[in-house]
């Protein structure tokens, strides 16, 4: 909302729509304070004050007619300039319309050229995801990765049923991390391709929303979700709290990857894998996933202990970034704690070995 | 490393009480003085974009 007042005050046509979705908010603050938290307006709004310009048209009108449309203010007028033959209306739909700039009415959202948003509700012993799968907007591109066109239906149905699968497992096996979700995840994107590699990207601005392959199966999409979310969520710390000194210029081995991160990347996958961990050592309780989990459990936990380590070598952190770190260790000594065999154990670390020793001759080769 | 004081932190201002239409109109300068933080930070570099791989799901690929 503060970033949306700045806008306001620097541009009169922003300026309109903000009072527009200010006038909808008094109307029912609790539709348009769903609105407000869409992540593509977020983003949109951090990307224009950081950059005064987006290079399409501004994200706010399309909320405004969001909000008139959410609130039942049907004879609103909002100017709108389509995006390449579309109007996207933030958690509604897509409408396709030809031209230039034009007054708009929620009266308008109609009709042949309108396409709905897929909004799914997951429900688990009362406990509710409501997931928006965003497979039109054309602001979805934000994740510098080719998204899905429009899914048809029997894959628009596969996904339903993935989602519907992780979401069972994650209420049943990761309760925690299961209300989190519902509080924190809104939005998952299909990428394009299908490539099979479980691909998957969070935006720093767009809380709440994930990139992934639309075919994950519904435990690689389970985990996959509660991973992002971390992101998110770490996102939103360092928005607010500065952890380390930006000016670190060291590289820290990180498990994860095979190249060299700096101290950001190294804490971003620590937070992220230590929740995935978790998930992991849930999941040894179902009598169909146990070998598979405990397998994941034991690398990602040799990861998690190797990165432990590698925090005392980082000097760039703040007195915040201390507790952080301080915080995460304690979860990874739970995480130890738990009891997993021998050989999975030695495969972990095995792994994260050869992991380290293929970083170094990264490093040692350029 | 120098010590830095505890938290290094934006303050973050509860607006969700007063409603955008009220908030929109407000001309506290207090308030344009948190904006004017928030703008700075919001400008300041930093990485917008995790175009990471999930090495759990694909060990021979990058990841965050």
């Amino acid at each position: 909302m503060l970033v949306l007042k700045s806008l306001a005050g620097t541009d009169d046509a922003l300026a309109a729509s903000a009072h527009l979705l200010g006038q909808a908010h008094r109307l029912d603050p609790d539709a348009v304070d769903v609105l407000l938290d869409h992540p593509w307006l977020a983003v949109w709004a951090v990307d224009r004050v950081r950059h005064g310009t987006t290079g399409r048209p501004d994200y706010l009108p399309f909320a405004a007619l969001a909000a008139a449309a959410l609130t039942g203010w049907s004879d609103a007028a909002v100017p709108i300039t389509p995006y390449r033959g579309l109007v996207p209306v933030p958690g509604l739909g897509v409408l396709r319309r030809r031209g230039g700039g034009t007054p708009m009415t929620p009266a308008d959202l109609t009709g042949r050229h309108w396409t709905p948003a897929r909004w799914w509700r997951f429900t688990d012993q009362s406990v509710t995801l409501d997931l928006r799968v965003d497979d039109l907007d054309p602001y979805r591109d934000c994740f510098g990765r080719p998204v899905a066109a429009r899914l048809p239906p029997q894959r628009a149905a596969d996904l339903e049923r993935s989602v519907g699968h992780a979401w069972h497992l994650l209420v049943a096996y990761a309760p925690e991390h299961a209300a989190e979700m519902a509080a924190g995840i809104s939005t998952f994107v299909p990428l394009a391709g299908g490539t099979g590699r479980g691909h998957s990207i969070t935006h720093a601005d767009g809380f709440g929303a994930f990139a992934a392959d639309a075919d994950l199966d519904p435990v690689e999409l389970a985990v996959t979700m509660v991973h992002e979310l971390q992101h998110s969520k770490f996102n939103a710390v360092l928005s607010l709290v500065q952890l380390h000194e930006p000016t670190d210029p060291a590289r820290y081995f990180a498990p994860w990857r095979p190249d060299p991160r700096p101290i950001g990347g190294l804490l971003h996958g620590t937070y992220a894998f230590t929740a995935v961990a978790e998930v992991w050592a849930a999941l040894r309780a179902h009598p169909g996933l146990a070998v598979q989990a405990t397998a994941r459990f034991a690398l990602v936990r040799a990861q998690l202990e190797r990165a432990r380590v590698e925090f005392a070598r980082v000097g760039s952190l703040t007195s915040a970034g201390r507790l952080w770190t301080d915080h995460l260790a304690e979860r990874i000594s739970h995480l130890t704690d738990v009891p997993i065999p021998a050989a999975a154990v030695a495969a972990g670390r095995r792994e994260v070995a050869e992991a380290e020793r293929a970083s170094r001759r990264t490093i040692s080769t350029g | 490393m120098t010590e830095q004081p505890t938290p290094d932190h934006l303050v973050v201002v509860d607006v969700l009480t007063q409603g955008l239409s009220h908030l929109l109109r407000d001309e506290d300068p207090e308030l344009a003085r948190w904006i004017e933080e928030l703008v700075a930070t919001l400008k300041s570099p930093r990485q917008t974009t995790l175009a990471g791989w999930n090495s759990f799901l694909d060990p021979g690929a990058d990841s965050t």
